[in-house]
């Protein structure tokens, strides 16, 4: 499965499109990597309770929105972008977005 | 580091409670309640992404797709099981080479 952030991919060419493909998650820190964060917040620096979150959540968005691209039949991913956004004070929200498409290679 | 930090502290909340109630302070529940909630909150938080994949879900191929996990440090590979489209992450100096 080929996930690329351009819209065409070099050496292959996009075959059948098969429509747009989204994984969401929204994850969040338990009460005691909150307060972690908390006290590292104070002297500064990276809160890497929370980089640990994001990452987390940048892999299982992909995973998903592999997944789903997978289960619509295609083998690549062209336009991948990712959306962010918080829902209360704790939670985030990550989304991967792309168009899911049948490539091919190109023959020589 | 701070992780046990804040269980020490935790603890030391549970048995300051703990001692207070014992020694007459009707009053000194809460610090038992809350230091019991945090030892269960640092003990029993997940924020790990793992899934267990199907056992028929292979074979794998390697994406070429490599990262930094900024937890561990260490360089991760991405593998795809094209039957069932889920992904895998390996790190590469312990498996280079190796089917996941």
């Amino acid at each position: 499965m080929l996930v690329v952030t351009t819209e065409n991919i070099s050496g292959y060419r996009v075959k059948e499109v098969k429509g747009q493909v989204f994984g969401l998650v929204v994850r969040s820190r338990g009460l005691a990597g909150n307060i972690m964060a908390g006290l590292r917040s104070i002297l500064g620096g990276e809160i890497t309770e929370y980089t640990q979150l994001l990452e987390e959540a940048r892999r299982h968005a992909v995973d998903r929105m592999v997944k789903n691209a997978h289960s619509m039949g295609g083998n690549a991913v062209v336009m991948m972008r990712f959306d962010s956004s918080e829902m209360g004070q704790t939670m985030s929200e990550i989304v991967a977005y792309g168009t899911a498409v049948v490539v091919e290679p190109i023959a020589l | 580091m701070l992780r046990l930090l804040l269980l020490g502290f935790a603890i030391l909340l549970v048995l300051a409670g703990l001692v207070c109630t014992i020694a007459g302070a009707d009053g000194a529940w809460p610090f038992t309640l809350w230091g019991l909630l945090l030892v269960a909150a640092v003990l029993l938080e997940r924020w790990r992404y793992s899934h267990t994949p199907k056992a028929d879900d292979g074979p794998w191929q390697e994406t070429g797709e490599r990262f930094v996990d900024p937890e561990s440090g260490r360089v991760m590979s991405v593998w795809y099981s094209p039957n069932s489209g889920e992904r895998r992450y390996v790190p590469i100096s312990e498996n280079d080479n190796q089917l996941p």
